[in-house]
């Protein structure tokens, strides 16, 4: 048993604890989801189980952690490890040796186990977690689930009795996200390990677990079953969400609140009889970018094939498809990183080619998958400044306050969170205002709360101009998208107006809309609860 | 003698494809083997200069690279290829030193002597090369750290040489990024003079440099609670060294030996012309040859 007794801790650097009077007990075999918004101890929680607080991260303690009835404070986490596995949120920072036998043998290797034993071990870890084919390959050629799957194999390769994981699928595509929680909640059910997990995608999460906490500000909220402690908190002011079918039925005042689509066709389907999508009317007749039969290839590896599109002003074009299908090269390719092999682009008109950096820049650009690129300064005020004028660094201090992020201003990228440094990196390229601003997996985990900010920054931003967002976050494409694109094996399969490709969609359609399709006599073209008009 | 000497080591290359740890299916050698042989190779390819001698090098450089992986094969051999071209020009027409004229006038003179030069120091890199792309088709970094913990090189030492090679790639990756940023942002990162082309990158270092330690605390975080550093560290190692292959290997360094003590004491493998009345006949056909196995592919 993992107790927490009157705990609290402050960082050396802060002025304010990280956790305050922590008191609770989580129990062998339970599957525990720690929620909480950015800042609010999550990561710090975690820490104080592995033993990298206090023996890695110095700070003020008060009260104390104890696993098994040892406390923490008394063995260091390379012994902790026995009894806790951690999973970090990022594969590729967590990853230590070349191949993936290798960096599962590795923590046993450290405390000094037999070949024999070894052996033993990583063979039956590879078949638990069903990995078996990826033994010999090379971590560089693994997909990001595959390697995380990797880390939680050497996770428990110790047989651990808890398992942290700190945002585990952030930084994959939700179909990895998807198996990879399937096999968390596997070990949970099989072997009871103990899963104590932080994360943001609450509706692929919030039905597997037991039980839920709720953090604010370095203290628990709410400790208890899922459902009930949905029900009795507001999640959404609290920054952290709830699943789309969740907060539908609560916005009707559902008593017993649905967690998955399935709980949601019985309990809502009374409620949205009574609604329908509010009227809409989208008008693009001002043609803005324009890709003309292009081609292009990695090698002998073709990605695009001739492949056509429109970009019009004042819509936001949604581009999805499986991993590997080429949106980040088309997404290239437009922007003039790369050149078509075959075919044309043109922006407002003109060739991408004959456009300079710099005149090109305020045409097309884009805000790449992972933010850390684009923070180059000291300061986040000094990144989305870089290289503006004194008139432009008014715009800058606009779109920093709508994005939230002006307050941070004096901070440097290393201090912020990941959504912090998501809408930073948004902020540093729109500055330049550009005709078609991309944006390649901006919500990839990011907080309901980052993701609201985000979808309201996109709604003013096209107004005046256009976005191609790359995404597979149905519900902030069905909230935001003007059309959507399917893209597959580099030519666009299916283009037009978001309600006719995501609804009735069986890959790419919201969890309302999926409870929708199967009720008789409900509006079938509901996405989100903001279209949502009620009629009687 | 000489041509004692070259069956015996071509001997030892076969003795890796009849006794090693090497299957003609799986593709499949023993890493020690096989480093400690690419590794005679290319300190032979050093110690020798006759061409004859070099170019028989790298025939049996392109045996083994029949029976193992060798997908890198024609990458590294298409720079090769360019290196060789522009080398055999350089010395061709610039050297000139050497009494075995082939043609002379008041501008040029080319010597076998100059010719032959060439060819010895262009089929050196094609030689070192080949061995490279083989060692990098065949063996990971992990099977390396094995070799080195075989012969009982430092474990901290070694974790941290697997450390910065594994994430060396991954900060490339992202100083590439890094500059389609800021091409992005409007900044001409390639045009200009050199001066304005490091300023331009400038911004970088200090990114790629927070980067980095943002990132030496995520790995110091997973050494952590993965156990490291411990006492009781025991390596697992998957490279077996058995008898056999100690004595494929004890032969390769015993020939390395023989073929030193050759070159330095008889001057045997730095003839640049051994034997004249094939040399012509050497000479047009090797390149040709070269052409055709360094670009043959069975295997990739």
């Amino acid at each position: 048993m993992i107790e927490f007794l009157n705990y609290s801790f402050r960082y050396a650097s802060a002025s304010n604890p990280a956790l305050e009077n922590i008191e609770l007990k989580i129990f062998p075999g339970e599957f525990v989801l720690l929620i909480g918004d950015s800042g609010s101890g999550k990561t710090t929680f975690l820490r104080s189980i592995n033993g990298l607080i206090p023996h890695f991260y110095g700070g003020s303690q008060r009260g104390e952690v104890r696993i098994d009835g040892k406390s923490i404070k008394n063995f260091p986490p390379r012994e902790i490890a026995n009894y806790v596995g951690t999973v970090f949120q990022d594969p590729e920072n967590q990853i230590l040796m070349h191949t993936v036998e290798k960096e599962i043998a590795f923590p046993l290797e450290n405390i000094g186990m037999k070949e024999g034993e070894i052996e033993k071990r990583v063979e039956e870890t590879l078949d638990l977690l069903d990995i078996y084919p990826l033994r010999h390959r090379k971590i560089e050629s693994l997909s990001g689930g595959e390697k995380q799957k990797v880390a939680i194999a050497t996770a428990i390769a110790r047989y651990p009795r808890y398992l942290l994981l700190d945002e585990p699928t952030s930084q994959i595509d939700p179909n990895s996200a998807e198996s990879l929680l399937s096999l968390l909640e596997r070990l949970n059910d099989d072997l009871g390990i103990g899963i104590i997990m932080v994360e943001h995608r609450m509706e692929r999460t919030m039905h597997r677990a037991d039980r839920l906490i709720v953090l604010d500000r370095g203290k628990i909220v709410g400790d208890g079953e899922p459902r009930i402690i949905a029900s009795k908190l507001d999640l959404d002011a609290l920054g952290v969400g709830y699943p789309q079918i969740t907060r539908v039925a609560k916005r009707f005042g559902v008593e017993m609140l649905p967690l998955t689509v399935k709980e949601g066709r019985k309990s809502l389907s009374r409620y949205l009889k009574n609604v329908r999508v509010k009227e809409e009317r989208i008008l693009l007749n001002d043609l803005i970018g324009e890709v003309l039969n292009i081609e292009f290839s990695y090698g002998a590896h073709r990605v695009i094939r001739k492949l056509n599109l429109k970009i019009y002003r004042n819509e936001l074009l949604g581009l999805v498809g499986r991993n590997g299908t080429g949106k980040t090269t088309l997404a290239k390719l437009l922007t003039g990183l790369l050149r078509p092999q075959k075919g044309e682009i043109r922006i407002l008109g003109k060739p991408i080619e004959k456009y300079g950096e710099k005149e090109r820049s305020r045409a097309i650009s884009m805000v790449f998958q992972n933010p850390n690129i684009h923070l180059l300064g000291d300061t986040i005020y000094e990144d989305v400044t870089y290289l503006l004028s004194d008139k432009e660094r008014k715009r800058a201090e606009n779109i920093m306050k709508e994005l939230g992020i002006w307050e941070l201003r004096d901070r440097n990228a290393s201090e912020l969170s990941g959504g912090e440094r998501m809408l930073a990196a948004v902020a540093s390229i729109a500055v330049m205002e550009p005709e078609i601003l991309i944006l390649d997996e901006p919500t990839r985990g990011l907080s309901y709360k980052f993701k609201l900010r985000l979808s309201s920054f996109l709604k003013k931003y096209i107004q005046r101009h256009s976005v191609i967002l790359i995404t597979h976050d149905v519900e902030t494409l069905a909230r935001n998208a003007t059309r959507v694109a399917i893209l597959s094996d580099g030519r666009i399969r299916v283009i037009g107006n978001k309600r006719e490709i995501m609804c009735s969609s069986l890959t790419y359609s919201t969890q309302v809309n999926k409870v929708a399709q199967g009720i008789e006599g409900v509006d079938k073209k509901i996405l989100v609860e903001e279209d949502l008009e009620v009629i009687k | 003698m000489i041509f004692t000497f070259l069956l015996t080591f071509i001997a030892g290359t076969f003795l890796i494809l009849l006794f090693g740890k090497f299957s003609f299916f799986q593709k499949k050698v023993s890493p020690i083997t096989l480093s400690i042989w690419l590794s005679a190779v290319i300190y032979l390819s050093l110690l020798f200069s006759s061409p004859y001698f070099l170019f028989l090098l790298f025939l049996m450089l392109f045996i083994i690279k029949l029976f193992v992986q060798s997908h890198l094969w024609k990458t590294f051999m298409k720079y090769s290829l360019y290196i060789l071209f522009f080398i055999l020009l350089f010395n061709i027409f610039l050297v000139g030193k050497g009494t075995h004229v082939i043609y002379y006038n008041h501008f040029i003179k080319i010597t076998w002597e100059s010719l032959a030069f060439a060819y010895s120091m262009g089929l050196r890199i094609v030689i070192i090369m080949g061995a490279f792309s083989i060692y990098n088709s065949n063996i990971t970094m992990d099977e390396l750290i094995e070799i080195l913990e075989k012969f009982r090189f430092p474990q901290r030492s070694l974790i941290t040489l697997a450390l910065s090679l594994r994430f060396f790639n991954i900060m490339a990756q992202e100083a590439s990024e890094s500059v389609e940023v800021l091409r992005l942002r409007g900044v001409a990162i390639s045009s200009g003079k050199l001066k304005d082309k490091i300023r331009a990158r400038s911004p970088l270092m200090s990114a790629l440099l927070t980067n980095s330690l943002e990132r030496s605390i995520y790995i110091a975080e997973a050494l952590e609670i993965k156990g490291f550093p411990s006492k009781n560290r025991r390596a697992w190692r998957r490279i077996s060294f058995p008898w056999r292959e100690k004595l494929i290997v004890s032969s390769f360094l015993l020939l390395s030996i023989i073929a030193t003590a050759l070159v330095v004491m008889m001057g045997i493998g730095n003839e640049l012309i051994v034997c004249p009345n094939i040399k012509l006949y050497f000479l047009l056909t090797a390149p040709l040859l070269l052409l055709i196995l360094s670009r043959r592919e069975e295997n990739d």
